[in-house]
């Protein structure tokens, strides 16, 4: 019988699939695995961008708001979706993690660079996962047993620096030992396989991690911050160096939020950002959003409603075309760090925050194509506006309310710490757009810009209205999978598994 | 046998060919000549020798012989008739004997009646001299008449009837009984892979369906039409229209990962299933395709057996542990040809639409809002137009038309027939067409111990619109969401000339035609029929070589090959103005196009022999191969620059959510097999079988080779002792059985990845090498009783399973290493059941038939064990597994302890006291589906069927009461459908002022915006399944041949009705209806097609 099944081996090997053996030409089975980790970060599939982040950070961020009057109660209104929130853990984990471990496990010796490229990747990756849940499996990944340990967030973000350390050494000596090469082309997305380009996103990456656990960690964030300006390679400082997912090497896609804003009709502008924007006159409101069906000016809806009518889909979608590249990173964001670092009294590579808040406002108008107005950056008067509903007054937000975003654009050298610090997280807020990760992020640890709290919490008293949304919970689908593994996250977490409890980087006494 | 004494020998010195062939064939013209002189002629001709006794005979007998090229043999018949002489070929030998009788014999007329026990008439019966050609059939009052000799011997044959032998005396008057062969001792029954078996020998439940009874009341997919006649045999419908396909369980789901559906089994050959993807959540794009067993002509099927339990496996392999359902279809037969048309009508007429409202209009919070989706707006004025949904469905109309052809030699018999089945569905746009082509031939040759059958289906089939469920793509959500109070009529005309875009678009209600508006995007319902269109095509080939050949009496071998070919395409246009949800500007285009080819190829060995007087052996060795390649191509996007122009090249194929995608798979089972039956004194028999397979899904893993044994004993109580009188026969009967059954193809190879977009991609399901295949233990235990000369009939079976080391998809933490999930063995899900019938047959008066039969089955399932994982150290015993394919507020769960498809819904979050938490002046919900509530079971406690059939003269009346007791359903439309404010249950709670909760009203939009849609408290939609039903009824007329001169033999006209009418139901759909037939969304509706009830009429005439 041994001869009939002797081909059993090949008919049981599906040919519709890569096998390893078949991926070694032009070193596919190691740089294959890094265009799904490029693809990934942001994802450029519509309905899991819409779950990765549309629906959590990027209204939690003050950016956005959904009309869709079908969704019920939901994140938005502080109904923490489990079906929704576990999107960003498995995409993470499945596109990420994954990758970065088949190319470490896979890598030979003069593979070393692909592993450090790998590295950057996954740090970018991850901390938008960690930033989201706090606790998160990371140093166990991939024992491929039913049961996976959480690791705190203070252990994630030690290993991330020191992943980044080894990737910007391994990078360093490649780039020296052999200028010009660059074998990483045919597997970059971002920036064409320049890995002096990568050097500086590394750098600004560990500047932005650093900064993030400033209240948490501050000699570690002093500590991180100064290495990554200190470094030779250098910092994303221009427009060139803008980190954008491109079209190329067969990659097509449209960008999800175009899909999310108009045929899902499920995003649009927010109060929040419509009072700020306009509040400031500022003419990057027109690239970032369209004027609305409603009633043709510009209009945002109020965070945290309970929307059961279609009174919303009208009102201003974001101005995306399906072609527009997602931005992974914006060069201006490190400007701002600096100047939030120079604040602090940090040694920011020679200059100070008020050159630095400069350069960042000036460069994110170059970003985002738009003519900055004369005089601009010398407006002392302008603060957020008023926010009125047209079609509900109760969602108003008059005058003198303290959730509009007292700041004005021009610096003051005679502010005060904070009033500087809100200053260059709110026109930080207004560059990054649309990272609403990124910006929550922010929000969450300074408090900055000032956002409208929610008309209707359906948290159930585990959110507080007035301090916010502070993560969201455990995905739902590890409390089926995984249960002793998020037990070892609440426990790392130290407090309970909801929206209100605060991440390990989220100190700040002045925040509430 | 007279033997050779001084005999007259014709010798043939020239002949040329010394042996004779069967095929030798003759040409003649004798009038009245001597018998001597006539044999010398034929010897001379065909170089025969022909050996005799002059003694015994008269030599001189007159005779005449005309034929042309007539074979030999049935020139020899000619001369038995003439004569009474009988005729034996032996090599190049005839040897002529006659018998000590007188040598004279005249041919007179015989006449006679035939009747059933009952003493009806049997028309059509087949009467033909043994041995010969000769032959006729009764005429409508069962009488006949031929012409024959003293000693021949008349067969009469008759379908369900045991074939009776009678000599022919000195009488010219012949009167025949014939018994029904299902109730006979010497019945004998088709069982696995075609082996005939005496019925008495059986150790497991095998119950008969006649051809006859199938065609009460035909629909599309025949399978369909055993509801209520098998016991244990729960059937559920896709609501997917004509052709779709059909979920048959026999004895309870027994699969959790794999199909718990039967085995179809044609003509011993098990059928693939073709199982077609199946709708898949709440927005589902994917209609059911339909399923291998719909693309049947039911007017090929002569008789249908249904094997419940897993006995069969040993002959048919793993897919038999679900119970078979074998089909035997249509043969030529010998004898006059017989031509048949069949004509069959049916009307359907939607059933159990949603109850809608006529009170409230557009608008929210009890205010005229034109802007609105919803139907919460003010009182409705007199006279507002309201749609009503049943103005949407059409009547369908099903056409079932079929001919068929019978002709046939005693060595040749040929069949052939041509079906064609056509339906308008109910909703507009859909449209069945299948055309089934068979032929067949089944001939012997070499002395009659080679038989050849070679038959060939053909079938091509066509579905426009085949009725979806779920929110997109499906007209019903647009017609039961339809804002209230608002006048439809301008939306029938669908479209209009856009001057700008200059093509048509849509007329359609604001805001639905902004897209963006939120909500589920109802378009215009015709806008989806006719330019949102699907189409579905099928060709179908199957083609089978059957060669058997006795080498002795009782000992043949018998090789089989099958090919069955099908490929099936899929097409969906999306016309420019489809809302861009779903398709890009200038419109959208999915196709994909599907092979799936089965080649099985058998030799059997069969030995039936009495051993001594008392013991007789009946057994089967044989080997067999099954391989399986099934492969797609598909492609599907957005489409370029050319409005609706619908082809591969205008296809952005990185647009919207697309796919292109080739897959290909490939399956080989090997097995070698043994069935014995040893049988004592015709009433004890013991039955041992054993498989072995070899399947290449299980390469990888530590062995791809599994043996499954069963045995059985069955003991026929009243040949062994001797019973009083009024118990005509009575059989125990007790089996045990093993089935294993491999794992999907795949699961077990080594990692490999996907490629999406040219980029890799890891696989998400783990592959492992540790997996075993999967086994069932069953135990039955059975008896028939018949009384009073078979006119009472009951059985009983009661039956236990258990199935381990099934495959479970396991979800893991995409942490563990990527992976969503990875395969594990284990689980132990038990069935127990009880199933019987009641049967009574017989006659009321001399004209008035009755037959009746009452079936009962009850099956106890329960999921005693999932798995246990031990990868961590410490045994992590998982006690839950969800379906697949769970939808916002439903999920389907096999849970240990409970049983198996345990439907979870969401539900109102309650306090400590049971009170609903109610916050913002909103009730609150648990919306975290760990945490759903168990709302029931999504199968039956136990079913009964009760079937009739009378006939009283030449009319004949037939129904079929069924019922199913137990299990629920949960109702997803009611749930939309109140969230928008369209039900009248929603008009009933704002006429009370809002929804009582904790004794406190909340306000009716307010309570439904939470508890209502597709994510709400779906908990409160719960309704029990039970149901009874008036399944099928039909009344017949037979005009017998007289009145059209004996041109044709009869015709009969019925009217006959499907799915009447119920006696009860309390459920808002037809809660046998689902919207998939596999193991996922059971037990939930979600604007799926509503029910039908069918009238329709039908003409058979038989020529």
């Amino acid at each position: 019988m041994s001869s009939c099944t002797k081909e059993f081996n090949n008919l049981n090997t599906n040919p519709s699939k890569v096998t390893k053996s078949q991926a070694t030409g032009d070193l596919q089975y190691i740089g294959g695995f890094f265009p799904d980790m490029e693809e990934n970060i942001f994802s450029t599939v519509d309905y899991i961008y819409q779950l990765q982040q549309s629906l959590n950070a990027d209204v939690f961020s003050g950016y956005e708001m959904s009309p869709d009057d079908g969704f019920g109660p939901n994140n938005t209104n502080y109904f923490m979706v489990s079906g929704w929130n576990a999107q960003a853990f498995d995409l993470g984990n499945q596109h990420i993690m994954n990758n970065w471990a088949q190319i470490r496990n896979l890598a030979r010796p003069q593979d070393q660079h692909f592993v450090a490229m790998a590295l950057i990747l996954k740090v970018e990756g991850m901390h938008r996962i960690t930033d989201l849940y706090g606790p998160i499996p990371y140093s166990k990944y991939g024992s491929n047993a039913f049961f996976v340990p959480y690791d705190s967030q203070q252990a994630v973000y030690t290993r991330f620096f020191a992943e980044l350390d080894t990737a910007v050494t391994t990078l360093t000596s490649y780039v020296k030992t052999y200028p010009g090469a660059k074998p990483f082309q045919p597997f970059d997305l971002i920036y064409g396989g320049d890995y002096k380009q990568w050097l500086k996103f590394a750098n600004t990456l560990r500047l932005r991690l650093a900064m993030r656990i400033v209240y948490a960690d501050p000699a570690t964030a002093q500590l991180q911050a100064e290495k990554a300006v200190a470094d030779p390679n250098g910092l994303l400082s221009a427009v060139g160096d803008d980190a954008y997912l491109n079209m190329v090497n067969g990659l097509s896609y449209q960008n999800p939020l175009w899909n999310i804003t108009n045929a899902y009709g499920d995003i649009s502008m927010s109060a929040a950002m419509k009072s700020i924007i306009e509040g400031y006159n500022d003419p990057r409101e027109a690239a970032y959003f369209l004027p609305s069906a409603y009633d043709g000016k510009f209009e945002g809806i109020r965070q945290g409603q309970n929307i059961t009518t279609a009174v919303y889909a009208g009102f201003s979608l974001l101005n995306v075309q399906s072609t527009t590249p997602l931005e992974i990173m914006a060069a201006s964001e490190s400007y701002f760090l600096r100047a939030e670092g120079a604040l602090r009294g940090w040694n920011m590579g020679g200059g100070t925050a008020q050159s630095f808040y400069t350069q960042g406002v000036t460069l994110s108008f170059q970003e985002k194509g738009v003519a900055m107005p004369a005089g601009y950056l010398a407006d002392a008067t302008s603060t957020a506006a008023p926010y009125v509903d047209p079609t509900n007054a109760t969602n108003n937000v008059p005058a003198g309310n303290p959730y509009l975003n007292n700041i004005t654009i021009a610096w003051n050298p005679a502010a005060t710490f904070e009033q500087n610090l809100q200053r260059i997280i709110t026109q930080k807020w207004l560059a990054i757009y649309p990272d609403g990760e990124e910006a929550w992020c922010d929000f969450r640890r300074t408090g900055y810009p000032k956002l409208f709290p929610v008309v209707v919490n359906n948290s159930g008293g585990a959110i507080s209205t007035t301090s916010f949304v502070k993560r969201i919970p455990f995905a739902a689908d590890e409390d089926a999978n995984n249960p002793k593994g998020v037990a070892t996250g609440v426990t790392a977490l130290g407090g309970p598994d909801n929206g209100g409890t605060r991440l390990w980087w989220d100190v700040n006494p002045l925040v509430p | 046998m007279a033997l050779l004494a001084p005999v007259g020998t014709i010798a043939q010195p020239e002949a040329a060919t010394p042996m004779y062939y069967p095929d030798t064939t003759l040409t003649m013209n004798v009038v009245k000549k001597p018998l001597e002189n006539v044999l010398a002629s034929l010897g001379k001709k065909t170089g025969l020798d022909i050996h005799y006794d002059r003694n015994e005979f008269n030599t001189e007998k007159l005779v005449s012989i005309n034929c042309k090229n007539l074979p030999v043999k049935e020139v020899l018949a000619e001369i038995t008739d003439q004569t009474g002489l009988h005729f034996e070929l032996f090599k190049n030998k005839i040897i002529v004997s006659g018998g000590n009788v007188a040598p004279q014999r005249d041919i007179q007329k015989v006449q006679g009646t035939v009747k059933d026990s009952t003493g009806m008439p049997l028309i059509g019966v087949s009467v033909s001299i043994k041995g010969t050609t000769q032959g006729t059939q009764t005429d409508i009052n069962g009488q006949f008449s031929l012409d024959a000799t003293a000693g021949n011997v008349l067969v009469f044959t008759y379908i369900g009837y045991v074939t009776q032998e009678v000599t022919v005396g000195s009488g010219a008057t012949i009167n025949v009984v014939l018994k029904t062969d299902s109730h006979s001792l010497q019945e004998v029954v088709v069982t696995a892979l075609g082996i005939t078996k005496s019925a008495a020998s059986l150790s497991y439940d095998q119950q008969t369906v006649s051809g006859k009874e199938l065609e009460v009341a035909p629909d599309p997919s025949f399978v369909n039409s055993l509801d209520g006649k098998v016991s244990g045999l729960q059937i559920t419908q896709s609501s997917s229209g004509a052709g779709g396909s059909t979920k048959v369980v026999l004895r309870g789901n027994k699969s959790i990962f794999g199909s718990s559906n039967v085995l179809y089994v044609v003509d011993g050959i098990p059928l693939n299933p073709l199982t077609s993807s199946q709708p898949n959540g709440v927005f589902s794009y994917g209609a059911d395709g339909g399923d291998g067993i719909s693309n049947i002509n039911p007017d090929d099927i002569e008789s249908i057996s249904v094997l419940k339990g897993a006995s069969a496996s040993a002959l048919y392999g793993s897919a038999a542990a679900n119970g078979v359902i074998l089909i035997t279809t249509k043969k030529g037969k010998a004898g006059k040809t017989v031509v048949t048309f069949n004509s069959n009508t049916t009307f359907d007429k939607a059933v159990l639409l949603p109850k809608l409202q006529s009170e409230y209009g557009r608008g929210d919070n009890g205010v005229t809002n034109p802007g609105s989706i919803n139907s919460y707006g003010a009182a409705e004025s007199p006279g507002t137009p309201n749609l009503n949904p049943a103005s949407f469905f059409n009547t369908g109309v099903s056409a079932i038309n079929s001919f068929t052809l019978s002709t046939g030699t005693e060595k040749n018999q040929t069949y052939i027939s041509y079906g064609n089945t056509h339906t308008d569905g109910i909703e507009p746009g859909n449209v069945f067409n299948r055309n089934n082509i068979t032929v067949r031939n089944t001939s012997k040759s070499l002395n009659d111990k080679l038989t050849i059958d070679l038959s060939a289906n053909y079938i091509f089939q066509n579905t426009n619109d085949r009725p979806t469920s779920g929110t997109y793509f499906n007209p019903l959500t647009s017609i039961y969401l339809f804002p209230r109070g608002t006048d439809f009529s301008p939306y029938k005309n669908y479209e209009s000339l856009d001057p700008v875009r200059n093509i048509y678009l849509p007329n359609w209600i604001t805001p639905y035609t902004n897209s963006g508006s939120g909500g589920d995007d109802p378009q215009n319902p015709y806008w989806i029929q006719y330019k949102n269109p699907t189409t579905q095509g099928l060709n179908r080939l199957l083609a089978t070589v059957l060669a058997k050949y006795d080498i002795t009496s009782w000992l043949n071998i018998q090789g089989r090959v099958k090919v069955d070919k099908a490929d099936q395409t899929s097409s969906q246009e999306l016309y420019a103005g489809t809302t861009e949800l779903l398709a890009g500007p200038t419109g959208g285009y999915n196709y994909s196009s599907s092979g799936q080819n089965q080649v099985y190829g058998d030799l059997l060995l069969n030995v039936n022999k009495d051993l001594s007087g008392d013991f007789n052996i009946n057994g089967t060795l044989g080997v067999s191969i099954q391989d399986n390649q099934n492969s797609s191509l598909g492609f599907g996007g957005h489409l370029g620059n050319i409005d609706n122009y619908f082809n591969v090249g205008n296809v952005i194929l990185t647009s919207g959510n697309p796919f292109n995608q080739t897959n290909k798979t490939e399956a080989q089972t090997q097995s070698a097999f043994a069935s014995v039956d040893f049988g004592y004194k015709k009433y004890l028999y013991l039955d041992v079988t054993g498989r072995n397979d070899w399947a290449s899904p299980l390469a990888f893993t530590n062995s791809y080779s599994f043996f499954y044994p069963s045995v059985g004993l069955s003991d026929v109580l009243s040949s062994m002792f001797k019973m009083p009188d009024f118990i005509s026969f009575s059989k125990l009967r007790v089996s045990y059985t093993d089935v294993g059954n491999s794992i999907p193809a795949f699961v077990s190879t080594p990692a490999q990845y996907t490629l999406s977009s040219g980029f890799l991609n890891l696989a998400l399901t783990q592959p492992l090498e540790t997996l075993k295949p999967e086994i069932t233990h069953s135990f039955e235990i059975g008896t028939e009783w018949r009384f009073d000369h078979d006119h009472i009939t009951f059985d009983a079976t009661y039956y236990h399973t258990n199935s381990y080391n099934q495959l479970f998809d396991v979800a893991t933490s995409t942490a563990s290493g990527g992976y969503a999930s990875q395969y594990v063995n284990g689980g132990n899900v038990k069935n127990e059941g009880f199933e019987g019938s009641l049967g009574y047959n017989g006659n009321i008066s001399s004209d008035f038939h009755w037959t009746s039969n009452f079936t009962f089955s009850l099956n106890r399932n329960k999921v005693l064990a999932l798995y246990t994982d031990n990868s961590s150290g410490t045994p992590n015993v998982i006690t839950e597994f969800t379906f697949p394919n769970t939808v916002n507020a439903y999920q389907l769960e096999a849970v240990v302890g409970k049983p198996f498809g345990e439907i979870y819904a969401n539900d109102f979050l309650r306090d400590a006291s049971g009170k609903i938490v109610v916050s913002g002046g909103l009730p609150q919900l648990i919306n975290n589906a760990n945490q759903d509530v168990d709302v029931g079971n999504s199968n039956p406690n136990f079913m009964l069927g009760w079937t009739n059939s009378f006939r009283f003269k030449r009319f004949d009346l037939a129904f079929t009461i069924d019922g199913r007791f137990g299990g629920e359903v949960v109702d997803m439309t009611q749930a939309y459908l109140d969230a928008y404010g369209t039900s009248q249950a929603s008009a009933t709670a704002r006429d009370q002022g809002g929804v009582l909760v904790n004794g406190t009203r909340i306000d009716a939009q307010t309570y439904y915006s939470v508890v209502g849609g597709r994510s709400g408290a779906l908990a409160q939609y719960a309704y029990s399944a039970t149901n009874i039903r008036l399944r099928e009824a039909s009344l017949g007329y037979t005009i017998p041949g007289s009145a059209f001169n004996n041109k044709i033999q009869n015709i009969r006209i019925a009217f006959s009705g499907r799915n009447l009418f119920f006696f009860y139901l309390k459920a808002p759909y037809d809660p046998e209806t689902t919207l998939a037939t596999d193991n996922t969304l059971q037990g939930i509706d979600l604007f799926g097609q509503p029910s039908t009830r069918a009238l329709g009429f039908s003409v058979s005439a038989k020529f």
